[in-house]
């Protein structure tokens, strides 16, 4: 059973601290959501966790199995079991949908092992029919030319086939009609199991309707200021955000960068 | 005058791999190093014609009939150093697609002239590949000389270790109705430099040209270089034109959500640049030239 543990956890970017000590443990089998407004730096949450090279970890550490993970390369935390659904997945032209999977499955296999190509195609029809993405999906350039649905559909292909131990999926419901979202809720359910462990980061009830999480944390400013069960998500969903501020004493309004004046000859009093 | 079959035997210089008997009239001077070849309008196969720097070859010239219809693969070998002028004249409403691939066993220099004449509504699909190792000069001089005369030209360049690349593309339109569609792309690993200056010019009364350039550099190390310099000479209001130059490292977002797949970062640059140079390497429609320029490119791209 995997786990995934965050310890203190203090993250920047170009200067700027964006997590201000997180403390999270996921185990397999558990499904954890974190919600909160704009801008409290979830999607950093996730970032940092499989390790984009632009977040840079101040302090605190990110262990994977008891193993620290802080420094090891991105590809790495991924064949050990990381998975992120991301919330922009990029256009790659030129490659083919079914040769990046099949490369990346491919990657995970032990050296002396093959992929048996005749159960992967099989495997990746059946994937992309139960997602209902319909035919010529494998000919197509990685999300190029997508709507918006249909890469977020494409994410959670890859995690079906790719079988993480640790899977986060950000904002994975934005950008999804409703019956989409049925499916990617389907779906990701369907792949519970005690060898998984989630985390869903989403802004909206919707998605949890689909996807039922063990715990609830409630993200503001960078830091995780409330965890309890699905009973927040309704709270949430009916009050927003500002009871718990209010209960918690959060100011909305950032200092901001100080004002200050150019001056001018007219206004500088040792010139006059 | 050679006939096809002595070419076919003699295998080193030029090997014609389909049976270019009585319709196909082949001149080799071996003395002033000129092959002129004058196709027929139509047959049945693509035809596939390999250079080698066996032959004292100076110039070259294929020539394409009115209303000619062919495919040709030509694959250049460079073994020692050369100095070459390829003609390429394709008469009134030919229509005519060749797959160029430039190689070389070991870095050698060369300087080449390209000609390519264009009559009334001839029709010219040129893809060239250059894979060789060393120092390279490309000088192209594209005629549009009569109405309606089109040129689709797409160049996929890759150097690496110490290889330099010139390019100087003059693309000039000479009559009404022309157009030019040129599409560079260049790949750079180490401290490879490629350059390309690319020229398009539009005379006066040329109404209703077209001239579209479009480059595309991508850099693979820290240290590589691509400059490219595209103009337009325009004297004619009538027309269509434009031109543009995207030069950098591969993007870091698609890096990330390769790598965050478990790719290897060797494993995600070569399937990013395939996406680059796949469309060239399916155009080959032979097997084992496929292999071999996959290899070429695997090579020049991991830095071997």
């Amino acid at each position: 059973m995997a786990i995934l543990e965050m310890k203190n956890l203090v993250v920047s970017v170009e200067g700027n601290t964006i997590l201000h000590g997180i403390n999270l443990i996921v185990k397999g089998g558990e499904t954890h959501a974190i919600m909160g407004p704009n801008g409290t730096g979830k999607s950093t949450l996730a970032q940092i966790v499989m390790g984009h090279p632009k977040y840079k970890i101040e302090s605190g550490e990110i262990l994977l199995d008891g193993e620290v993970i802080n420094e090891m390369p991105v590809d790495e935390r991924s064949r050990k079991g990381l998975f992120l659904g991301m919330q922009n997945p990029v256009e790659v032209p030129g490659v083919t949908n079914f040769d990046f999977v099949k490369t990346a499955v491919t990657a995970r296999l032990p050296k002396d092992k093959h992929l048996r190509i005749g159960k992967f195609i099989l495997e990746f029809e059946d994937s992309a029919k139960e997602l209902k993405m319909g035919s010529g999906l494998s000919h197509r350039f990685l999300n190029q030319g997508f709507s918006g649905g249909e890469k977020k559909r494409n994410e959670i292909l890859q995690m079906k086939l790719l079988k993480p131990s640790i899977a986060l999926l950000d904002e994975i419901d934005s950008g999804l009609d409703v019956d989409a979202l049925r499916i990617v809720g389907e779906n990701v359910t369907a792949l519970k199991s005690p060898n998984l462990g989630m985390i869903l980061i989403t802004h909206y009830q919707r998605l949890l309707d689909y996807i039922v999480p063990d715990y609830v944390h409630i993200m503001i400013k960078g830091q995780i200021v409330k965890t309890g069960g699905k009973e927040l998500i309704a709270k949430i969903d009916s009050d927003g955000y500002d009871w718990l501020k209010a209960e918690l004493g959060i100011d909305d309004f950032d200092e901001g960068p100080k004002q200050f004046s150019l001056g001018t000859c007219a206004t500088n009093p040792t010139t006059r | 005058m050679k006939n096809p079959d002595y070419l076919a035997r003699s295998l080193g210089p030029i090997f014609l791999d389909q049976p270019l008997t009585h319709n196909t009239k082949i001149r080799l001077n071996e003395i002033d190093g000129t092959l002129n070849v004058s196709f027929p309008k139509t047959l049945k196969e693509k035809v596939s014609l390999i250079i080698t720097s066996d032959l004292y070859l100076k110039k070259i010239l294929l020539d394409f009939p009115t209303e000619s219809n062919h495919s040709i693969n030509l694959l250049y070998h460079f073994k020692k150093n050369e100095k070459r002028e390829i003609t390429f004249k394709l008469h009134p409403q030919s229509n005519v697609k060749i797959i160029e691939s430039y190689l070389s066993i070991k870095p050698v220099k060369s300087d080449l002239t390209r000609v390519i004449e264009l009559y009334h509504h001839a029709h010219l699909t040129l893809s060239s590949g250059v894979f060789m190792d060393g120092e390279h000069g490309f000088n192209d001089e594209i005629l549009l000389k009569e109405i309606g005369a089109r040129i689709d030209y797409d160049t996929l360049s890759i150097a690496h270790k110490q290889d330099s690349f010139k390019s100087t593309q003059n693309i000039r339109h000479l009559a009404k109705n022309t157009v030019s569609n040129v599409h560079n792309l260049m790949v750079v690993n180490h401290h490879a430099v490629i350059e390309f200056y690319v020229n398009g010019y539009i005379e006066k009364g040329m109404s209703g040209s077209n001239c579209k350039q479009q480059n595309r550099g991508v850099i693979l190390s820290e240290t590589g270089i691509v400059r490219v310099d595209p103009k337009l000479f325009i004297d004619e209001y009538d027309v269509e034109a434009g031109h543009g130059a995207a030069i950098g490292q591969i993007n870091e977002d698609e890096m990330f959500y390769l790598l965050s797949r478990g790719l290897s970062e060797s494993e995600a640059k070569r399937l990013i640049l395939s996406g680059y140079t796949e469309p060239f390497v399916q155009s080959l429609d032979e097997g084992a030239l496929k292999r071999t320029i996959n290899q070429r490119i695997a090579k020049k791209v991991k830095g071997e």
